[in-house]
């Protein structure tokens, strides 16, 4: 009994803020007897999820695969970015001002002169996760092979390490923390840039089901598939922090 | 980026400079031999664009709209960021709530919410709408992160000298939170600035993102191109601005 | 084993352009091979310098440091130099043995399992192998650092107040405890530490800096024989020895 309290205790004080909004829109729709083309009630939503999760299993498994696919390329690239700057400092003053404007043009505007270039299809979306993530990994990165144990340079000094040597066993390992913060960070948004991709190119995934059930009137489905990316998303995030966490206790 | 500052020669700049005209030559050298296909067109037309009366014009009204819609939602989005973090700070219980919502409202795509947003509200305000909400939440995360680095020993002390919450809040809290919230307003502008051009994408009568989103439909690719780096030039600003002030700060308090 | 010969060495540093500060004058010291050298001296008296110098970490300004008739890069690049500074220098995501470990992987050389597992029992560490910097105590992962200075059996031990951030009973404890490893092989070496007590302990020989800029003020033969019991830290004539150089130290005591 008094378990049972206390663990609604934890899930009210975790829900609290969630509750409280889907209270708000149910209540909403309700009072002002909206059609349904327009706006549906959240349990409207959750049953269609509930009925038909088959509908929703491909495009959900389409925009990770995507998302996921773009971030580990994006990432790997900003890696090798940050190697390169690190090996040869010149290197990071040179790339810095392109890297620089690449990541403060903000990632929709480049969508549609992605898909100019790239054409109207879904490796534009991968390009467009891969851009987007690139550039917070190669500043975490750089970040991080800097961010050393005290003292650890001069000891791999005296030992005369190479400069291969002192990345393997030094640099790389120090920067773990800090690309963990990188993956967090770019996965949960990684989802959401590539649904915005899918709807404006159409290409499939769950951008591509809101744009064409929105587009029939579909408001339940369309609203599903907004809060599978919602979930996916939220769970990278989670699974991100968790990552991030079992790493740091590894790492520092 | 971090780590030890080191001396950069004059020799060095010049170097650097030397290699992004290089870029900046090469890319108009290919656009005109046509090695990057007919959607890639050369720097000198895409500045062209902004010498022509008529575009310069188009571009100048929409940039003045985007911005507009973009600043507002940075502003509101800081006010609600922390007003949120204080509360969350004062009130500790409801911390683990505000943090999830946090995340949750964060994680509803943009595509999804422009709709609701267009009929609560109105197609003129849902940029700046979907400005204020990534803004809040990376506020909300600077701040609240930043409230919880204020040394304890520092506060302990305080405790000592009978303060109480409040003035700890004032003359400790507040003060050490300063750089990791100026850090949060840095990366807010760019998500301000995607936040209104996505919701200029539901139909917002003008702006940069409505540029964009006709110049792809209807191939005029320089005048596309002109639009993105107009934005990209934007974002930058505003990053840069927000960079001195954390610099002239940072000196400050740290 | 090497001996080390240092000759009228200076060493200054560039505040900027037009001056600079000279942290060591004109410094003669040889070293013979299998000596226990001990360098003591007020903070800032460029005792830590010396060993860098001694270490390649750093070059000299003027005069020649020769080990073994080398410079100190030649013996480095041999993978024949030992060192442990006050801050332990372990790699937090590496176990103790893999630290251990880790001069052998940078000499490119195959890992002497045997010898990293006599290290251990012979710092007392056993039962510890496993074990991440972060869960040891401070005098542990300094134990841990000296083994890992002794890993490759070096010619030239080089020691930065290894105990510099120990408890005094802890430090007590390390300096038997290093007597005793340091009688297993007696490499060639240099000790810098701020203890007069810790100095006279372990060394054969105590080099006396004097502050800005750093010179050779004294330097004595310490005539206890070895392996010195803890009883000594008692008698009489250590502390007369004590008191001498302490006075030295600081002659505002005398």
């Amino acid at each position: 009994m008094g378990l049972a309290v206390r663990l609604v205790m934890r899930l009210f004080e975790q829900a609290w803020g969630l509750i409280a909004i889907f209270a708000f829109w149910q209540i909403w729709v309700m009072a002002n007897h909206y059609n349904s083309i327009v706006i549906v009630s959240p349990l409207a939503v959750l049953r269609d999820m509930a009925l038909n999760p088959m509908i929703y299993l491909l495009p959900s498994l389409w925009t990770l695969a995507f998302s996921l696919g773009g971030l580990a390329a994006g990432m790997s690239i900003g890696l090798l970015l940050a190697i390169t700057a690190w090996r040869w400092r010149l290197f990071a003053g040179t790339i810095g001002p392109t890297a620089l404007l690449i990541s403060s043009t903000p990632v929709v505007c480049l969508i549609p002169l992605l898909a100019r270039i790239f054409g109207y299809e879904s490796r534009t979306e991968f390009v467009t996760v891969a851009v987007m993530s690139f550039f917070p990994c190669f500043v975490f990165a750089t970040a991080g092979l800097r961010a050393l144990p005290p003292m650890s340079r001069e000891l791999f000094h005296v030992l005369a390490a190479s400069r291969s040597r002192q990345l393997l066993s030094l640099a790389l390992p120090a920067a773990i923390p800090s690309l963990s913060i990188a993956l967090r960070v770019g996965a949960a948004t990684s989802v959401l840039v590539t649904m915005v991709a899918e709807y404006l190119m159409q290409t499939g995934g769950l951008g591509n089901m809101f744009a064409l059930t929105s587009q029939a009137f579909q408001t339940e489905r369309a609203w599903g598939a907004s809060l599978a990316a919602m979930m996916l998303s939220a769970i990278l995030y989670t699974i991100g922090g968790a990552v991030e966490l079992k790493v740091r206790e590894r790492f520092r | 980026m971090t780590g030890p500052r080191e001396k950069t020669s004059v020799g060095q700049i010049s170097l650097i400079v030397a290699v992004q005209l290089a870029l900046l030559a090469a890319w108009e050298l290919l656009a005109r031999s046509g090695a990057l296909g007919i959607s890639v067109p050369a720097l000198s037309r895409v500045l062209q664009v902004y010498a022509q009366p008529r575009f310069a014009a188009l571009l100048y009204r929409s940039a003045m709209a985007t911005g507009k819609s973009a600043l507002t939602g940075l502003l509101i989005g800081i006010v609600i960021g922390i007003v949120t973090a204080m509360v969350a700070h004062l009130l500790r219980p409801l911390r683990p709530g505000l943090d999830r919502l946090a995340v949750t409202i964060n994680a509803i795509p943009a595509v999804a919410l422009g709709p609701i947003f267009i009929l609560m509200v109105s197609r003129e305000l849902t940029p700046s709408l979907l400005a204020t909400i990534p803004v809040s939440f990376l506020i909300y995360i600077a701040v609240s992160s930043g409230l919880r680095t204020a040394s304890t020993g520092l506060g302990r002390m305080m405790t000592t000298f009978g303060a109480g919450k409040v003035k700890r809040l004032f003359y400790l809290e507040i003060p050490s939170a300063l750089p990791s919230f100026l850090g949060g307003v840095k990366v807010s502008m760019t998500a301000a600035m995607i936040g209104a051009i996505v919701g200029e994408w539901f139909g917002a009568p003008t702006g940069l993102g409505i540029v964009i989103l006709n110049t792809m439909q209807n191939f005029e690719i320089p005048l596309m191109w002109a639009a993105v780096l107009l934005v990209a030039g934007l974002a930058l600003t505003g990053y840069g601005i927000a960079h001195l002030l954390e610099r002239l700060v940072t000196r400050r308090f740290a | 084993m090497a001996a080390i010969e240092i000759s009228n060495v200076s060493k200054s540093y560039a505040l900027n352009r037009k001056s600079s500060v000279t942290a060591l004058q004109g410094i003669d010291l040889s070293v013979a091979q299998g000596q226990f050298v001990a360098l003591i001296g007020p903070s800032g008296c460029g005792k830590s310098t010396l060993l860098h110098l001694v270490a390649a970490l750093e070059a000299v300004s003027a005069g020649s440091i020769l080990i073994d008739g080398e410079p100190p890069a030649a013996l480095r690049d041999q993978h024949r130099l030992g060192i442990a500074f006050q801050d332990h220098a372990l790699l937090p995501w590496l176990s103790v043995e893999s630290n251990l470990a880790l001069p052998y992987k940078i000499a490119g050389v195959a890992v002497d399992k045997a010898r990293i597992k006599h290290l251990i029992e012979l710092v007392g560490l056993v039962g510890f192998e496993h074990a991440r910097p972060s869960q040891l105590s401070g005098g542990m992962r300094q134990r841990a650092a000296i083994a890992r200075s002794l890993c490759l059996d070096p010619a030239l031990l080089l020691l930065d107040e290894p105990f510099g951030a120990l408890d005094a009973v802890t430090r007590m404890r390390m300096n038997i405890e290093l007597q005793r490893i340091w009688l297993e092989r007696r490499p060639t070496t240099l000790l810098v530490t701020h203890s007069v007590e810790e100095a006279i302990f372990l060394a054969d020989r105590v080099i006396v800096l004097g502050g800005r800029p750093g010179t050779i003020v004294e330097s004595i033969d310490v005539p206890f024989p070895r392996p010195r019991p803890v009883e000594l830290m008692r008698s009489e004539e250590f502390h007369r020895l004590t008191d001498y150089l302490t006075v030295l130290l600081e002659p505002s005591l005398r």
